[in-house]
C-alpha cells in the first residue's frame, strides 16, 4: 500500500529524509458536475508538520478539506493517510476520520448551542465508541490544555465569546489524540486581538503533541507565519507550492505575487491601492488588464465569467446548492471558451501572459531549492 | 452628480462645516451602553476610520449617525451631518432627507440589497424618489452611476439581480447606491470584511477615486489595520464603547500611545516580520461583553501597565503631545474637548489647530498636538 515514492511536489524536506507523508494528495481531481473543483491537485504534509492551502473563494481550498476529512471521494487520483489509501468503507472510514480532527471558521455554528461543554467535548469519543478512562477527567485536561481550565464541565458555549469557542472546538477535536489537525480559516471570525491567541494554540498543540496542520486560509499574512509549507492555489489547481519563507519573499508565479500586492499597507506612508495604477492585475475590469474579459458575458451568471468572485464560500457547496450559485469561479467554465482546460487557469488575469499560456497548460516543475510552481514564464525568484 | 457646494475637496478650517460632527454620543440597550460619550469630527474630503472589535461599539455608531438604530436603543448627545441635525427631525422628514445627507455600505451587499429586483431598478429607485426622475431618465442615470463605479457595461449589469453578481460587485453596487445622490458623509461598515484580498484590494483603490472626485467625508468602520492604512487620513479606535485613541492615520501608526493601538499593531508586525512556525505575538484577554461590570479602564485586564488607578477611573481622552517627549507620566495632561480628530485630508501634521483648550505643547512635537491627537490611558507610553 505504500506509495511507491511518487513524485509529489512540494518536496520541502531538503537535508531530510522524505518519510511518507501523514497526509498526501497525488494528482487529485474532483469535478462537480462536470466541472473540475480540484483539477490534478498534488500535496504531502508531512509528521509535525503544518501545510498551508491559501487561495480566494473557488480555489478549490474547502474541497481539498471536504476531501481530506473524507466527507467526499475524488473523481480520481489517490488520497493516502500514512501511505495507505483512503479507505472506501464507511466504517474503516470512521476509524481514520479518528485520527484526522478539525477546527473549522465559525465557532457560533460548530458548537451545538444546546450542549453542554462535557458533551461537546467528549462528543468524539462517543462517536468513535471509545471508552476506558473516565471522561469527565479527560475532558478537564482538554479544557486545561485550551486554555479553559476554569470552564465549568455543565456550562453552555453561550457563556463563552468567539475566542473561547474556537478553544472549546480545538479541545474537542484534540480529545481522541489525531495525527492531523484540519484547520479552515480558524481565526477569520474572530476578533484581531484574540486570533493570534488560537494561533499560538495550534502551533503549541503541534509543537507538544507531534500534530500535523493543514492550515486553510486566503490571509498570505497569516498562513505564511503559521505554515512551514505554502501551496497557492488558483481555480482548483496549484500555482505554486514549497517552503513558506521563499513563497512570501520570493514568489514565483504571477498569481502569488499579485495575492501579495493586494495585501494592504502596513503603514500609510506606503500605500498600495490609493492610484488607479497601483491596482493588481488582479482587477476583474479591463481597465486595468490587458488581457481580461468583457466582466459580463451572454451566460446570466456574470461572476463566473469574471473569473473572481468576491463572496467567500465552499466552492463544492456553492455548486450543490443550486446550479445558479456556479456563479462562484470552481472550475474550468468558461463561455468564451477562451481557456479550455488546456490552458493555464490564471491566464485571463495574468499581465504577464502570452500565447503559449492560452494554448497549453504549464506543468509543475519542481526547481532545486524544494518550491515548484505551474507557469511557463516565472518571476525572477 | 456634482458635490454639494459646501462639500468642496480641501478641508476647511476649523471654523468650516464638518461632513460629521458627533459630540457626546451616548447609545444604551437596555440600560447598557454600547457607545459611550463618543465625539468625532469627519470632515469634507476626509477618510476617518474607526477601528475596533466586537462590542466595541462601532456598529452603534454608525447606526446612530445614519439614524437606523431600532427603537429600543436609547441615543443621547447631538449628532451633525453636514451640519443638519438628523435625530432632530421628525421620523417622516428624516426619512426623505437621509439619502441625501448619508450613503451607508453594508458589510453584507447580499443582505442590503432587495434579491428580487434588478439592480439598476433598486438604483433607480433613487433618483426616482429623490430627485423626481422619470422611469426613463431614472434607469439612465442607474447606468450611469454604475459606470461610475467602474462596472464595466453597465447597461447590461442594471438588469442583473444581486445573486447574479460576484461579490465584488455587488459591493460595488451598494457603493454607488450609497454615493447616488451625493451625500456629504460616506458611512462604510467593514465593506471588504467578506471579500476576496484582491477584491478588496479593487473596492478600496474605486473609493479612494471616487472619494477624489466627489470630495464627501467618508466614516470608514473596520477591524482591519491594513485598510486603514491603505485608506485613512485619521483614526479612532474604539474599545468597549469608548474612543481610546485618536490622531493623524500616519503619526498613530508611527508612535501609538495607547496600549490597545500598541497591541494591535504589533499584532500585525509580527504577522508579517515573523518567522514562520514561531509563537505569534498575541494580545492577552478578550474585549469585554456589554453586559459586563464597568469600572475603571475597560482594557486595564488585558493592559500590562495597569495599576490601582486604571481599575478606579476611567482615563479621560484627550491630547497627549507632551509624551512625544522623554516624560510620559499623566501629570500635566490637560484635557480638552476630545472634538478634533481632525488632519487635512492628506494627513499631514501641519492641518489647522483642533485643539484650542490644549495648554503649551512641548516644542518638539507641538505640531502633533496641533493635530489633535488624544488618548485615553492613565500610562500613555511611546514605544520604540
Amino acid at each position: 500500500m505504500t506509495a511507491p515514492a511518487p513524485n509529489i511536489e512540494p518536496e520541502v524536506q531538503a537535508g531530510r529524509r522524505a518519510a511518507t507523508p501523514v497526509l498526501g494528495f497525488e494528482s487529485v481531481s474532483k469535478y462537480y458536475r462536470g466541472l473540475a473543483a480540484l483539477d490534478q491537485v498534488s500535496l504531502s504534509l508531512d509528521r509535525g508538520r503544518a501545510l498551508g492551502l491559501v487561495g480566494e473563494s473557488g480555489s478549490g481550498k474547502s474541497t481539498c478539506v471536504r476531501l481530506a476529512l473524507g466527507l467526499e471521494r475524488p473523481t480520481s487520483g489517490r488520497l493516502t493517510f500514512r501511505g495507505a489509501d483512503y479507505p472506501r468503507s464507511r466504517r474503516r472510514l470512521g476509524t481514520l476520520r479518528r485520527e484526522v480532527g478539525f477546527v473549522l471558521q465559525d465557532p457560533y455554528d460548530s458548537l451545538d448551542p444546546r450542549m453542554r461543554l462535557r458533551e461537546i467535548v467528549s462528543e468524539p469519543l462517543r462517536a468513535h465508541r471509545l471508552r476506558g478512562r473516565d471522561t469527565d477527567q479527560l475532558v478537564a485536561e482538554m479544557l486545561r490544555a485550551v486554555g479553559l481550565g476554569d470552564a465549568p464541565l455543565d456550562s453552555y458555549p453561550a457563556r463563552y465569546s468567539g475566542g473561547g469557542r474556537q478553544r472549546i472546538a480545538i479541545a474537542r477535536a484534540l480529545i481522541t489524540d489525531p495525527a492531523v489537525l484540519i484547520c479552515d480559516e480558524p481565526t477569520s471570525s474572530l476578533d484581531v486581538s484574540v486570533q493570534a491567541q488560537i494561533v499560538n494554540l495550534l502551533l503549541d498543540a503541534k509543537r507538544t503533541r507531534d500534530l500535523s496542520l493543514l492550515f486553510v486560509s486566503h490571509d498570505l499574512d497569516l498562513i505564511g507565519r503559521v505554515a512551514d509549507t505554502l501551496v497557492v492555489m488558483y481555480r482548483g489547481r496549484v500555482m505554486e507550492s514549497g517552503p513558506a519563507e521563499l513563497i512570501r519573499s520570493k514568489p514565483r508565479h504571477p498569481y502569488t505575487k499579485s495575492l501579495h500586492d493586494a495585501v494592504p499597507a502596513d503603514h500609510p506612508a506606503r500605500r498600495k491601492m490609493s492610484t488607479p495604477a497601483n491596482l493588481p492585475a488582479a482587477t476583474s475590469h479591463p481597465a486595468a488588464g490587458s488581457t481580461a474579459r468583457p466582466v459580463v458575458a451572454d451566460s446570466p451568471v456574470p461572476a463566473g465569467s469574471a473569473g473572481l468572485a468576491g463572496s467567500t464560500g465552499l466552492a463544492g457547496s456553492a455548486v450543490l446548492a443550486g446550479s445558479a450559485v456556479l456563479a462562484e469561479p470552481t472550475g474550468l467554465a468558461e463561455p468564451t471558451g477562451q481557456s479550455g482546460p488546456d490552458c493555464c487557469v490564471f491566464v485571463s488575469r495574468c499581465p504577464a501572459a502570452r500565447a503559449r499560456c492560452y494554448a497549453e497548460r504549464p506543468p509543475t516543475v519542481t526547481e532545486a531549492d524544494g518550491r515548484s510552481h505551474a507557469c511557463f514564464f516565472p518571476l525572477a525568484g | 452628480m456634482t458635490a454639494a457646494p459646501a462639500m468642496a475637496t480641501s478641508a476647511p478650517g476649523p471654523g468650516g462645516q464638518a461632513a460629521l460632527e458627533v459630540d457626546s454620543l451616548r447609545v444604551c440597550y437596555a440600560g447598557l451602553p454600547a457607545v459611550d460619550d463618543v465625539s468625532l469630527r469627519v470632515e469634507p474630503g476626509q477618510v476617518a476610520a474607526l477601528i475596533g472589535e466586537t462590542s466595541s461599539g462601532k456598529s452603534s455608531l454608525a447606526l446612530g449617525v445614519a439614524r437606523l438604530l431600532p427603537s429600543s436603543a436609547v441615543v443621547t448627545g447631538r449628532v451633525e451631518i453636514a451640519g443638519t441635525d438628523l435625530a432632530g427631525l421628525p421620523a417622516r422628514e428624516a426619512r426623505r432627507r437621509r439619502a441625501s445627507l448619508v450613503g451607508y455600505i453594508a458589510q453584507d451587499a447580499m443582505a442590503a440589497l432587495n434579491p428580487v429586483i434588478p439592480v439598476g431598478r433598486q438604483i433607480a429607485e433613487l433618483f426616482g424618489v429623490h430627485r423626481g426622475m422619470h422611469r426613463a431618465e431614472a434607469s439612465a442615470q442607474a447606468v450611469r452611476e454604475l459606470a461610475r463605479v467602474r462596472i464595466d457595461r453597465p447597461e447590461r449589469v442594471v438588469r442583473a439581480y444581486p445573486h447574479q453578481l460576484s461579490g465584488g460587485m455587488r459591493q460595488r453596487v451598494m457603493i454607488a447606491m450609497a454615493m447616488a445622490l451625493s451625500p456629504p458623509l460616506l458611512i462604510a461598515d467593514e465593506p471588504t470584511t467578506a471579500l476576496d484580498v484582491s477584491t478588496q484590494a479593487e473596492i478600496l483603490g474605486l473609493v479612494g477615486q471616487l472619494q477624489a472626485e466627489t470630495g464627501s467625508g467618508i466614516l470608514w468602520i473596520t477591524h482591519d489595520m491594513g485598510v486603514v492604512a491603505e485608506l485613512a487620513d485619521v483614526v479612532a479606535v474604539m474599545y468597549a464603547g469608548r474612543i481610546v485613541e485618536q490622531g493623524p492615520a500616519g503619526d498613530l501608526f508611527d508612535h501609538p500611545l495607547h496600549p490597545y493601538t500598541q497591541g494591535l499593531l504589533r499584532t500585525r508586525r509580527d504577522l508579517r516580520t515573523g518567522r514562520p512556525g514561531a509563537p505569534l505575538y498575541q494580545i492577552e484577554g478578550s474585549p469585554p461583553a456589554l453586559s459586563a461590570q464597568r469600572r475603571g479602564c475597560a482594557f486595564a485586564p488585558r493592559c500590562a501597565r495597569r495599576t490601582e488607578i486604571c481599575r478606579e477611573q476611567v482615563p479621560e481622552l484627550m491630547t497627549q503631545g507632551h509624551n512625544l517627549q522623554a516624560g510620559n507620566g499623566p501629570s500635566d495632561a490637560s484635557p480638552s474637548r476630545p472634538l478634533a480628530a481632525a488632519a487635512s485630508p492628506a494627513g499631514s501634521a501641519s492641518a489647522a489647530g483642533q485643539a484650542p483648550d490644549a495648554r503649551q505643547p512641548g516644542p518638539a512635537r507641538a505640531d502633533l498636538l496641533a493635530t489633535g491627537w488624544l488618548a485615553a490611558c492613565h500610562h500613555p507610553e511611546v514605544l520604540s
